[in-house]
């Protein structure tokens, strides 16, 4: 059994509340994941301490075996774990293509002074990164907007960019933040099958979401947390009939 | 439009202009301006690109002004020399500085540089053994180029200007390369800016050493054109100013910067009569272009991709 990320005992607190309490899980290789709770159980505060935004407090999370401890936020993407977020976090000055070309950043090798003497080195990565950016948005299916502004498009149009932009690396691990949050029926479900295409590529998906729908139909396996603890872990039909699921989402 | 395109177009009006115009005092004014719009286009780099600020930066100026001096006429360096290395010492010592400084954020990041430009202000004032004081500080020789003196207004025109365009393009360069995107995105979405494996603390002391030494390289060169320098050129009143130009320009926008800057360096001289108002004609329109056109001069200039 192939592990591509690990969380083994995490704990986070602010002040006196305990935002993550040892939670441990594990996701396999080419599994999509999800992570599910009611609000404030946990989720975005568990996504933050894997991407190093911040520090955690015990335990650790090893990526295909090895500690993450020792990297900084900006390592993680070398390392093949590309995110998108909750709040749309596109650039308004730069065009889609210019967005989705950011995700390229690290694999263009343009120093300093090629950039500042546009030598031919920079031209042709630059034409590198435009054409892989290009390929990944034909890819979803909105290559159609690529000279349109963030400000010009669609909330469902932002959300796949977003997704294009994480993707641009080919990552081994893509984490997606609510991705389906204020979407409509139909972008929803134009965003499941994306998922599936991009889970048919080979990459591990892990998923915050609320929108049961996407989350039962698209994950093979979902972690359930509540008030900071994981309550429940396995498929979407266990999950469903779990008596601790059910209680903090409804009531008893 | 190309930028570039329109880049040369205002090279070649400017270079036109430089051979029409026969009166020095307008020479003299324009050369000054082209010095600003050195400092400024630097500032726009680190101000408009990457969206930090710098209240200090007429204390880089006068750091590349009095190192460059100090050394050509007590040293006997070569001009051109002491100027290298003043613009590397102070690109140096603007890297040192940026280090811990641009671990701040907004308010902070202003504060802190507006002490850096306040202590550099106040040693030019009071090192008077070494640069003279209020007094200021002279006898810097003629910059020369290939054996032919800059001993003239036009002279020293036909050699700032081509200058001063050479600087701006390799700005837009960057600013067109992945660095510019990676700068953008520090500046709205730093969060988008480390997942995307951008080092945003040494991208941002990148960004603020080279505006540093842009405007090094605009002092130095004004001492030895202008043979005199004193600490009322590098106050704080010269760092704001140099704020109001990129922000009513447009903060990010090349050539709104740039027709900004050149108009407000000549109107000082124009209306001399009303100097003593000058700050608060400039007060006036900073909050003026703040209230009518947020963002500055850039939608006059969108047309010019």
């Amino acid at each position: 059994m192939d592990k591509i990320i690990s969380i083994e005992s995490l704990t986070k607190s602010f002040g006196g509340i305990k935002a993550v309490d040892d939670v441990s899980f594990f996701v396999k290789k080419s599994e999509i994941k999800a992570l599910i709770g009611p609000n404030g159980a946990g989720k975005t505060t568990l996504f933050n301490v894997i991407t190093k935004l911040y520090s955690k407090d015990k335990g650790r999370v090893l990526f295909m075996n090895k500690d993450m401890e020792p990297y900084k936020p900006h390592n993680l993407i070398e390392i093949g774990i590309s995110r998108t977020f909750q709040n749309i976090q596109l650039v308004d000055e730069m065009d889609i293509l210019e967005n989705v070309m950011l995700g390229c950043h690290t694999n263009t090798k343009t120093n300093m002074i090629d950039a500042f003497l546009h030598l031919p080195k920079n031209k042709k990565e630059e034409k590198k990164a435009a054409e892989n950016a290009l390929e990944i948005l034909k890819f979803l299916k909105i290559d159609d907007i690529s000279d349109k502004y963030p400000s010009e498009i669609p909330f469902g149009y932002k959300r796949l960019v977003e997704i294009a932009r994480a993707l641009c690396i080919k990552p081994v691990m893509l984490l997606l933040d609510e991705p389906a949050a204020g979407l409509n029926e139909s972008e929803t479900n134009r965003l499941l099958k994306t998922i599936f295409r991009i889970w048919e590529q080979g990459v591990s998906i892990l998923l915050i979401e609320h929108d049961m729908n996407l989350v039962m139909n698209c994950s093979h396996s979902i972690v359930v947390m509540d008030n900071g603890k994981k309550i429940a872990e396995g498929p979407p039909s266990y999950i469903q009939n779990n008596k601790e699921v059910l209680k903090a989402y409804f009531g008893k | 439009m190309k930028q570039k395109t329109f880049l040369l177009i205002l090279f070649i009006i400017i270079m036109a202009i430089g051979f029409a115009v026969k009166n020095p005092f307008i020479l003299n004014m324009l050369s000054m301006a082209a010095l600003t719009v050195i400092v400024v286009t630097g500032l726009n780099l680190l101000l408009g690109f990457a969206g930090q600020i710098s209240l200090g930066h007429a204390g880089f100026v006068a750091l590349g002004a009095y190192i460059s001096s100090l050394m050509a006429v007590k040293l006997n360096i070569n001009p051109w020399i002491a100027i290298l290395i003043a613009v590397l010492v102070t690109s140096f010592f603007g890297a040192l500085i940026g280090y811990p400084t641009l671990k701040l954020k907004s308010h902070y990041l202003a504060m802190a540089t507006l002490a850096i430009g306040e202590i550099i202000h106040i040693l030019a004032n009071n090192y008077v053994t070494l640069t003279g004081g209020p007094q200021g500080f002279s006898g810097m020789p003629m910059l020369s180029l290939f054996g032919l003196k800059l001993d003239s207004e036009i002279k020293f025109y036909l050699f700032i200007w081509p200058v001063t365009f050479l600087l701006i393009l390799l700005a837009i360069n960057l600013v067109n390369s992945r660095y510019g995107r990676a700068y953008k995105t520090i500046k709205s979405k730093e969060n988008a800016a480390y997942a995307f494996g951008i080092n945003v603390h040494l991208y941002k002391v990148f960004i603020f050493t080279i505006s540093v030494f842009y405007a090094s390289l605009a002092g130095a060169l004004y001492a030895f054109y202008i043979g005199f320098i004193s600490p009322s050129s590098f106050g704080l009143v010269q760092s704001i100013d140099y704020i109001v130009m990129v922000v009513i320009g447009g903060m990010g926008n090349f050539f709104g910067i740039f027709f900004t800057t050149v108009i407000l360096s000549l109107l000082p001289n124009i209306l001399t009569s009303m100097e003593d108002y000058w700050p608060i004609v400039n007060g006036l329109l900073l909050i003026f272009a703040m209230m009518l056109m947020p963002n500055g001069l850039k939608r006059l200039f969108s047309w010019i991709k």
